[in-house]
C-alpha cells in the first residue's frame, strides 16, 4: 500500500530529527554546554550610514554626522556593583536612571544597551581613558542625523525615530528590532528600505574575563543608499520664508514632467527633535497643537476649491457644445436655482466665458453647472484626477471627494439643482488636496496631460522611470481659450488675481473657498510664463479669508525667485 | 457494522503536549514572571483550554457533514488571505496576521485546515467509483493539475506573504495526497523535476530577508547577527541540555534570552535545554504516536473523505514537527513556522485542536473492520 510508503518516509524524518537531537546532546553536548554555562558569545556591532537625502542640485538636505553613544555589555556589567556608580559619575547622570534604561532596552545579554546618546566628545573620551577601570563600558561611535535646512521641507522629509511597536511587529521579519530608528512619514518612511543601513557587527566568543577567544561570525555593514530629490531646495526656502507664520500649503512643479519643485506645508516642524533624548516637551506640543503641524497639507490636506473649479465647467461646457466662448449671460447679483437663491459675490451684468473666468462669477457658472448636469460636472472632475490620490511617491496622500449624484442616493439623501449649481463653482462637498490643484492646473498648462507627480529623482545613480501621464484627449483650441482666460485673471485690468505683476508672465485662477462660520480658505493656481509654462503652482491659505492673501502671496514669492534669478 | 469506538490515545497525546507545552513557556518567561497580566504563559492556556473546546466539538461533530462547509470555510480564508496582503501592502510591507479584537489572526494557519479538507474532498470524489484507491486510474490532470489549481489560489497568496514553510509543506502534502489517490508516481516524479526546474525564477522573487535566511542556512556564518545567530543560539541551547537537562526553570539560554523567538519557533530551544536528550526522546515519541495513529486510523477507515482527511492531517502534523525541529537544530532553513501545539499561539493551537478532533472523529465513526 502507498500509504506504507508515505508512513515510512516520515518514519525516516523522525530518524533524521532523532540523530540531529543524539548528535547536539550526546556527541557534542559537553562543548554545547561549555559555551552556554560561559554565556561567551558578544556582539560587537558596527554602525552603517544611513542614506542622504539631496536636492536637484545636489545640495544635502539631511545628512549624517559623528555621535558617540555610550553603551554597556549587560553581563559583565552585572558583575561588579561599583560600576553603576562609576559609570553615573563619569555621566553625570544618576545611577537609577541609568538602571532604569539598561532594563528597559535589555534585548539579550550579549547584546550591548546604550545607556547615554550622543554624548559630548569630552564625555566620550573621558570614558575611553577609564577603558580598564570599567571594561563593560563601550564607546560607540554612531552616524546621527542631521538637518543643515532646520525646518524646511520637514513634511515631504519626514523624520527619523525609535521604531514603535505596531511597526515593529509588522517590520521584524525584515530585521527590524525593538530600538531602531526608522523613518516616520514623508521620504524617510516611504523609501525606509532603501535608505537604511544594515547594521554590521562581529560575533564573538569571549572567555571568562571578557577576553576575545575565537571570531563566530563577521558581517560587514552596509550604508543606505542616497537619494535626490526633484526639489529646489533654494525655492523652497523663499517660499517658506514668505509664508510666515499662516496655515497652508503650497506645491510648485513642472507641468509636463510632474516634477515637484517645491512642496510646503504650514506650521511645520524641526525634524531634529525626534533624536534629541528629552523631547516629550517639543513632541507633545506639536501634537496638541490646533494647526496639526504634522499634517502633510499639501497632499493630506482636503479642502472644499471653490473657484478654480471653474476652470474644470468651462472645459466640460466647451467640450460637450453646451456653449461656445462668446455666450454670454447676464449677471443680476444673484441667480434661483431649484427654490434657492444663490449669490454672486459682486454684480456683473453681461458676460461672456472669458470675462465671466477674469471676473470670477458665480452666476455664469451656475448656467454652465445647470446646462451640464451633475453627472457631467463628476465626471469632468474625475478626469481631472479630483477624488483620487495623484500618485505622489509620499505616503499618507488624501484622496479628496468628488460629489455625484450616487454617492448623495447611497446617503439615501437627494440631490437638487441647487447642488449641481454649487458644484459648477466648486463649492459643495467637493474637497481637493493642492496636490490635486496642482495636477488640474498642470493638465491645462501642458495642453491636457494629466500627469503623475514625483519627488524623487534617483536613488544613488539609478534614475527613476516616472509615471506615463495620461492623455486627456482635450481639443487644443478649448484648451486655448480657457488659458486666454487665465491670463486674464491675472493680467486684465479687472482681473481678479491683477495686483500689477510687471513682467512676470503668470497665468491663473484664484478661489475662495467658502468654510461655515469660518474664515474662508484662498486658493491660488496658475502657471508661468504663460506662453510656454515652466512651472505650475498652487498657494493655498487655510482660514485667512479671501484669494486675494494667497495671490500676494504668490507674487511676493515669483518676485524674489525672479530678482535670485531662479525662474 | 457501525459504533463508536471508545479511544483515548488522542486527547492523552493531546494532554501531555499542551502540559509540556505549558511547563516550557512557564519557563521561558519565568524571569519577567509568568501570572502577570497579558503574559505569554496566562495568553497560551487561554488557548489551550479555548482549543480543548474546539477539540470536543469536533470530535463530536460528524466528520461527513463538514463537506457542506469545505468551500465556504476554504472561499472565507481566501478572504482573509486577500485581507492580510491588503493591509500588508498599504504599508511597510509583509505581514502574516491581521489584528482581531485582541489576538493576531493568522489566515494562512486556517489556510492549511482549509487546503487539505478541499484536497481531501477532491481526491475522495474522483476515487469513488474505484474500489480500491490503488488502481492508479487518475491522470496527469485529474492527479496533479485540476487539484492543484483547487489550491493554487490560497497557495499562491500564502507564497505572496511571503511564508515559505507553510507552502512548502502544503505542497508536500498535495503531492502526498495524490500520490495516496493512486497517481502515476511518474507524473509526481515529472512534477517534482519540474518544481526543481522553475525553482531558480522564484529565487528572484524572494525579498531579500529570505533569501538572507536560505544562505544562512548554507552558511551561518553568512549573517551571525540575525538568523544565523539564532541558529548558533538554538543549538548552543539543544546540545548543552545534555542527557537529562538543566532541569526545569534551570534554562540559561532561554532564560537570559540569548535565544530569540524562544516562546515560538524555537521553543524546542528552551525544551532541549531544560530536559535534554530524555525529553526530546519524549516529545518526539509521543508525535510520532499522533502521527502513526493518524495514518492507522487512515489506514482502517473505508470512508474515502474520512481516509484522506486522516492522512493529510498525520502528514500536516509530522512535517510541521520535522520542519520545525530540524530548523532549530540548523538542519534546515528558518522559515518561521510554530511547533503545533507547542508554540505559543492563537492560531496555530486552534488549528491542530481543529484538526485533531477532526482525526478523533474519524477514528469514532469509521466503520469497524472484521
Amino acid at each position: 500500500m502507498r500509504i506504507n510508503k508515505v508512513r515510512f518516509l516520515i518514519e525516516l524524518l523522525f530518524v533524521i530529527l532523532l540523530m540531529g537531537v543524539f548528535y547536539l546532546q550526546i556527541i557534542r553536548g559537553n562543548f554545547y554546554f561549555s559555551l552556554s554555562i560561559r554565556n561567551c558569545v558578544r556582539i560587537i556591532p558596527f554602525a552603517g550610514v544611513r542614506g542622504k537625502i539631496l536636492d536637484r542640485n545636489g545640495k544635502i538636505i539631511v545628512d549624517n554626522r559623528v555621535s558617540y553613544n555610550i553603551s554597556i555589555l549587560p553581563r559583565e556589567f552585572k558583575q561588579n556593583v561599583n560600576n553603576l556608580d562609576k559609570l553615573a559619575a563619569l555621566l553625570n547622570k544618576s545611577a537609577s536612571g541609568i538602571n532604569k534604561i539598561i532594563k528597559k532596552d535589555f534585548i539579550s545579554a550579549s547584546r550591548p544597551i546604550i545607556v547615554a546618546k550622543d554624548v559630548d566628545k569630552r564625555t566620550a573620551f573621558l570614558i575611553e581613558e577609564n577603558k580598564f577601570a570599567l571594561p563593560a563600558v563601550v564607546v560607540e561611535v554612531i552616524p546621527k542625523r542631521s538637518y543643515p535646512y532646520h525646518n524646511s521641507a520637514a513634511h515631504l522629509l519626514g523624520y527619523l525615530a525609535r521604531i514603535d511597536r505596531w511597526r515593529v511587529r509588522k517590520l521584524k521579519d525584515y530585521g527590524y528590532e525593538v530600538k531602531d530608528m526608522v523613518g516616520f512619514t514623508g521620504i524617510e518612511e516611504s523609501l525606509e528600505q532603501v535608505l537604511r543601513a544594515q547594521d554590521g557587527g562581529i560575533q564573538l566568543e569571549v572567555d571568562h574575563r571578557g577576553g576575545m577567544s575565537r571570531v563566530l561570525g563577521f558581517r560587514q555593514s552596509r550604508h543606505g543608499k542616497d537619494v535626490h530629490l526633484t526639489i529646489d531646495i533654494r525655492i523652497q526656502k523663499i517660499i517658506e520664508h514668505a509664508f510666515a507664520g499662516r496655515r497652508g500649503a503650497v506645491v510648485v512643479m513642472e507641468p509636463d514632467s510632474g516634477r515637484i519643485i517645491a512642496l510646503a506645508s504650514f506650521p511645520n516642524f524641526y525634524p531634529h527633535m525626534f533624536l534629541e533624548e528629552d523631547n516629550s516637551g517639543y513632541i507633545n506640543g506639536l501634537l496638541t497643537d490646533s494647526g496639526a503641524p504634522f499634517m502633510n497639507r499639501a497632499i493630506s490636506g482636503q479642502y472644499p476649491l471653490g473657484s478654480i473649479f471653474k476652470v474644470v465647467s468651462a472645459i466640460a461646457a466647451l467640450e460637450k457644445k453646451k456653449i461656445t466662448a462668446e455666450k454670454r449671460f447676464f449677471c443680476p447679483g444673484r441667480m434661483l436655482a431649484g427654490l434657492k437663491e444663490f449669490n454672486c459675490w459682486s454684480t456683473h451684468h453681461s458676460q461672456d466665458l472669458l470675462e465671466a473666468l477674469t471676473h470670477s462669477c458665480n452666476v455664469y457658472f451656475y448656467h454652465l453647472a445647470l446646462l451640464l448636469g451633475a453627472d457631467t460636472l463628476s465626471e469632468y472632475a474625475g478626469r481631472f484626477g479630483l477624488g483620487k490620490p495623484s500618485g505622489i511617491d509620499l505616503p499618507y496622500e488624501g484622496q479628496g471627494f468628488v460629489p455625484s449624484v450616487l454617492a448623495r442616493r447611497i446617503k439615501l439623501r437627494n440631490w437638487y439643482d441647487g447642488d449641481t449649481a454649487n458644484f459648477g463653482i466648486g463649492q459643495g462637498d467637493l474637497l481637493v488636496t493642492p496636490m490635486q490643484a496642482v495636477r488640474l492646473i498642470a493638465a491645462i498648462a501642458n495642453g491636457g496631460k494629466l500627469v503623475v507627480p514625483y519627488i524623487v529623482e534617483r536613488i544613488d545613480n539609478q534614475e527613476l522611470k516616472p509615471k506615463p501621464a495620461t492623455d486627456l484627449g482635450l481639443d487644443a483650441k478649448i484648451i486655448k481659450t480657457v488659458i486666454e482666460g487665465l491670463k486674464q485673471v491675472v493680467n486684465a485690468e479687472s482681473g481678479t488675481a491683477n495686483i500689477g505683476w510687471g513682467n512676470l508672465k503668470v497665468a491663473g485662477k484664484t478661489g475662495t473657498a467658502q468654510v461655515k462660520n469660518k474664515l474662508s480658505h484662498g486658493w491660488f493656481v496658475g502657471f508661468l510664463p504663460y506662453d510656454k509654462p515652466k512651472l505650475v503652482f498652487c498657494f493655498f491659505l487655510e482660514h485667512t479669508g479671501p484669494s486675494i492673501h494667497a495671490v500676494v502671496l504668490a507674487h511676493q514669492v515669483f518676485k524674489q525667485l525672479q530678482e535670485e534669478g531662479l525662474l | 457494522m457501525k459504533t463508536t469506538i471508545k479511544d483515548y490515545l488522542i486527547p492523552v497525546l493531546i494532554l501531555v503536549i499542551t502540559s509540556l507545552s505549558l511547563l516550557t513557556l512557564y519557563s521561558a518567561v519565568y524571569i519577567k514572571g509568568p501570572f502577570k497580566e497579558g503574559s505569554v504563559f496566562i495568553r497560551q492556556l487561554t488557548w489551550i483550554l479555548l482549543g480543548w473546546f474546539t477539540y470536543f466539538v469536533f470530535s463530536r461533530l460528524s466528520y461527513r457533514r463538514l463537506i457542506n462547509f469545505i468551500y465556504p470555510f476554504y472561499f472565507l480564508v481566501i478572504f482573509f488571505l486577500l485581507l492580510v496582503l491588503a493591509i500588508g501592502m498599504m504599508r511597510l510591507g509583509a505581514q502574516r496576521w491581521i489584528k482581531l479584537w485582541w489576538f493576531n489572526f493568522q489566515p494562512s494557519e486556517f489556510a492549511k485546515l482549509a487546503v487539505i479538507l478541499v484536497l481531501s474532498h477532491y481526491f475522495s470524489r474522483k476515487s469513488l467509483s474505484d474500489i480500491r484507491l490503488d488502481v492508479g486510474k487518475l491522470s496527469f490532470g485529474k492527479g496533479i493539475i485540476y487539484p492543484f489549481l483547487l489550491i493554487l489560489l490560497p497557495f499562491g497568496l500564502i507564497v505572496k506573504q511571503p511564508d515559505l514553510g507553510t507552502a512548502l509543506i502544503l505542497l508536500f502534502v498535495f503531492l502526498s495526497m495524490a500520490y495516496f489517490s493512486g497517481v502515476k508516481m511518474r507524473y509526481i516524479t515529472l512534477t517534482l523535476a519540474a518544481g526543481a526546474f522553475i525553482s531558480p525564477v522564484f529565487w528572484h522573487f524572494l525579498k531579500d530577508y529570505q533569501k538572507d535566511r536560505l544562505l544562512v542556512f548554507l552558511n551561518p556564518n553568512f549573517d551571525p547577527l540575525g538568523a544565523g545567530y539564532t541558529i548558533i543560539q538554538s543549538k548552543i541551547a539543544i546540545g548543552s541540555g545534555r542527557l537529562f537537562g538543566k532541569g526545569w526553570l534551570a534554562g540559561t539560554q532561554g532564560q537570559l534570552n540569548f535565544l530569540p523567538e524562544s516562546h515560538t519557533d524555537f521553543i524546542f530551544g528552551i525544551f532541549g535545554e531544560e530536559t535534554g536528550f530524555a525529553g526530546a526522546l519524549l516529545l518526539l515519541g509521543v508525535y510520532y504516536l499522533l502521527f502513526r495513529k493518524a495514518f492507522a486510523i487512515s489506514a482502517r477507515t473505508d470512508d474515502h473523505f474520512g481516509k484522506f482527511l486522516a492522512f493529510a492531517i498525520g502528514l500536516m502534523f509530522a512535517m510541521q514537527v520535522y520542519i520545525n525541529i530540524s530548523m532549530t537544530q540548523g538542519l534546515s532553513p528558518v522559515v518561521g513556522l510554530p511547533l503545533p501545539l507547542m508554540s505559543y499561539g492563537g492560531s496555530s493551537m486552534l488549528v491542530s485542536f481543529i484538526s485533531l478532533g477532526i482525526l478523533q472523529n474519524i477514528n469514532r465513526r469509521r466503520t469497524q473492520g472484521p
